[in-house]
């Protein structure tokens, strides 16, 4: 058990390695929880995913070594692995440490989309209003036989 | 089993068709019964409130019955389909974008116009004042004067606010000369009816517990409770039983609660239960009498099942647009909307421009193969892209086809032991070549305005077409021949003419927009007409033409 929440830990970092202003993703603490989640979708991927690993070899003891570990399981088992991009990138983008960095790069971002909402800016119709009188549509009394005899589709010779 | 006092009409399924003939006809003072098998859905069981909310929408809300895995759900087996449902009071609005284009004249008359799909049994002009009149008893923005569109009454609100995200998709169709208009929603710019407008949140995709957009448990449910109908909620509908003379006499339902079996009978029976749900109810409805299930004596039922075709792409541009902001439908374009042979194929599609999403959703991809790079370049390119982007989907008007069906399931069940519903899907070649046309003006789209990057998605996934359009419709269609649909242009059962069929399944074909607004405007459309002609409709022993 230990051996899969370290492995899990080695694997969330070389995903989520941290840099240009985010942590690493065992620096949020998201590990129990992305195991929880894990376990949730099956409760073997997290012993399932240790197993991929190891059986590469001995563990890896380097960052390096697990981003290599990382891009085999991708390659070797991608159902696997994309399980478990998309579950760290759900959990980590969830956690107070990562919110404030995206605020950091400028933006409104909230914790949870209520109850707070975004500031609202109505529909300015000099602005935002279609300046263009493009489109049109068939009435119906207009509806006529198109000719399919050029079309090469099976069905419609 | 308990029998219960008899009713004027008795309703399967409390989503956005059964809350408006519950609305309608107990106002006309009928006694109404209705039933689902789902539960209410209270705004804080949305998970607005939490930080967890993108993971929610992965798992308890999840759009698919077959990743929720919901008590109130129903398993749906097939790996070529995602069908968007949800089992309860409001039914799939629940968890829907709201999104709330119309169908065009044409859309009615593809036998007329190709032949290769029937006619509608009814016109545009039939239903456009029912369009108006749900829009205005629902509460939609948008902004008239379409050139794309017929005339059409004002909309009850202004359109929502088109924010920056909403102008740079403007000038990608502008640069293209391509048409385009604010998309209509179901969903209030401002205050109406008693709920608040948008406040923007950005989180459209597991439903909206403010009722800003509109969710019938908050939108209609309370009116028709007002109204006096008897809604019973996990009552879960085993069966329709007919009688001797070949009319309905009600339905068997399991109350979940208290694992007690009733007997409701009615005068008449409506079915309103989904594209999926509906078929599966008559399938499970068969009988000595009616050996291929109810109402499928032309073994009909169930069969030219729509998803629509759908391909999409996700477009980065170099300004900060906010995409994880405001509702999530944008534009709408419906310059591809109408048949031309020329770009070999019949039918058309249109755009459905929206926004992407918060930081998770970009992570993961919301449109498909676009999940962010993992390692020592995730972080740059999610600060490059994150919050830049905007999702483009080429909605497509698919052929009906007989093979692509609802069956019922040979091995799986609902936890009450009725038969899970099985998916078959397999797109038409005209489907499959309007699906790559579309993928090319797509491309067209990220050169006009600029884009950085672009992943444009297919939905293949190991060679099977898995469509996320997400609607489920045609499988119980309307038509003017017995022999080839399975209502009248009423929603009449050929077969059993006091029961009816409205919803999703009732579409003839599936036009090229998504389908709730055409759903409200058909059953208002049923539903008056019911009222204003129950005295001889309960009595009914043949459906006319």
């Amino acid at each position: 058990m230990i051996e899969e929440s370290e492995a899990l830990r080695a694997l969330t970092d070389a995903l989520l390695p941290g840099g240009e202003g985010f942590p690493a993703g065992s620096e949020t603490g998201m590990v129990p929880l992305l195991m929880m989640r894990l376990r949730a979708v099956d409760g073997t991927l997290p012993a399932r995913l240790l197993a991929a690993v190891s059986a590469q070899g001995p563990l890896p003891e380097t960052a390096a070594g697990w981003h290599e570990a990382a891009t085999r399981l991708e390659a070797l088992e991608p159902r696997m692995f994309d399980d478990l991009r998309k579950y760290a990138y759900l959990t980590y983008y969830e956690l107070p440490p990562v919110i404030t960095a995206i605020r950091a790069l400028g933006m409104l971002y909230n914790v949870a989309p209520l109850p707070d909402g975004y500031p609202t800016e109505p529909f300015d119709m000099e602005r935002d209003a279609p300046r263009h009188q493009r489109g049109g549509w068939i009435a119906t009394d207009a509806v006529k036989p198109v000719d399919l005899s050029h079309l090469d589709v099976e069905g419609f010779r | 089993m308990s029998k219960l006092d008899h009713a004027d009409v008795v309703i399967i399924g409390a989503g956005a068709s059964g809350a408006i003939h519950s609305l309608v006809l107990a106002e006309a003072g009928l006694r109404v019964v209705c039933l689902d098998q789902g539960g209410w859905t209270a705004p804080a069981a949305h998970p607005h409130f939490s930080a967890d909310f993108q993971y929610q929408r992965h798992n308890r809300w999840s759009p698919e019955p077959s990743v929720r895995r919901g008590d109130d759900d129903y398993p749906v087996e097939g790996n070529q389909s995602h069908a968007l449902m949800w089992n309860g009071i409001g039914g799939s609005t629940n968890v829907y974008a709201a999104l709330w284009p119309r169908f065009r004249p044409s859309d009615f008359r593809k036998g007329d116009e190709h032949g290769l799909a029937p006619n509608w049994p009814i016109t545009y002009e039939d239903l456009a004042p029912f369009y108006d009149d749900a829009d205005r008893l629902i509460g939609v923005s948008g902004l008239t004067g379409d050139p794309g569109m017929p005339p059409r009454s004002p909309y009850p609100v202004g359109p929502l606010p088109f924010r920056s995200s909403g102008r740079a998709i403007a000038r990608g169709f502008d640069n293209l000369g391509w048409h385009w208009w604010p998309m209509p929603a179901g969903v209030i710019s401002e205050s109406y009816d008693g709920r608040a407008g948008c406040n923007g949140c950005g989180n459209c995709a597991s439903g909206c517990p403010r009722g800003s957009m509109a969710k019938m448990s908050i939108t209609l449910w309370p009116k028709a409770l007002d109204a006096g109908v008897d809604l019973r909620a996990g009552a879960r509908v085993e069966r329709i039983e007919t009688g001797p003379d070949g009319r309905a006499t009600g339905v068997v339902y399991v109350d979940r609660a208290t694992r007690t079996r009733f007997e409701q009978t009615a005068d008449v029976v409506i079915l309103a239960a989904n594209g999926v749900g509906s078929p599966r109810m008559l399938l499970m409805s068969e009988s000595a009498r009616h050996p291929n299930g109810l109402g499928n004596a032309n073994d009909v039922v169930g069969r030219y099942l729509l998803h629509h075709t759908l391909v999409a792409a996700e477009i980065w541009v170099d300004e900060p647009i906010n995409s994880h902001i405001g509702n999530s439908g944008a534009v709408v374009s419906s310059e591809f909307a109408e048949t031309d042979v020329s770009r070999g194929f019949i039918n058309g599609f249109n755009f459905n421009v929206a926004r992407t999403g918060p930081a998770a959703a970009a992570a993961i991809g919301s449109f498909g193969r676009s999940a962010m790079p993992w390692g020592e370049g995730h972080h740059a390119w999610f600060k490059r892209h994150f919050g830049r982007s905007f999702g483009a989907y080429a909605i497509g008007d698919d052929l009906p086809q007989a093979s692509n069906r609802v069956t019922l399931s040979k091995t799986e069940t609902d936890n009450d032991g009725l038969p899970a519903a099985k998916l078959y899907y397999v797109p038409h070649e005209n489907d499959t070549r309007m699906m790559k046309y579309g993928m090319e003006r797509l491309r067209d789209l990220a050169r006009a305005v600029n884009a950085f990057d672009v992943a444009v998605t297919d939905y293949y996934e190991d060679g099977v077409y898995r469509t996320p359009a997400w609607h489920m419709l045609g499988t119980c269609r309307m038509g003017d021949n017995p022999e080839t649909s399975v209502v009248n242009k009423w929603h009449q059962s050929w077969e059993v003419p006091n029961l009816y069929v409205c919803d999703g399944s009732s579409f003839t074909t599936g036009g090229v927009v998504n389908p709730t607004s055409t759903v409200t405007a058909l059953a208002l459309r049923n539903a008056q007409h019911l009222a204003e002609n129950f005295r001889v409709l309960r009595e009914a022993k043949v459906a006319q033409a």
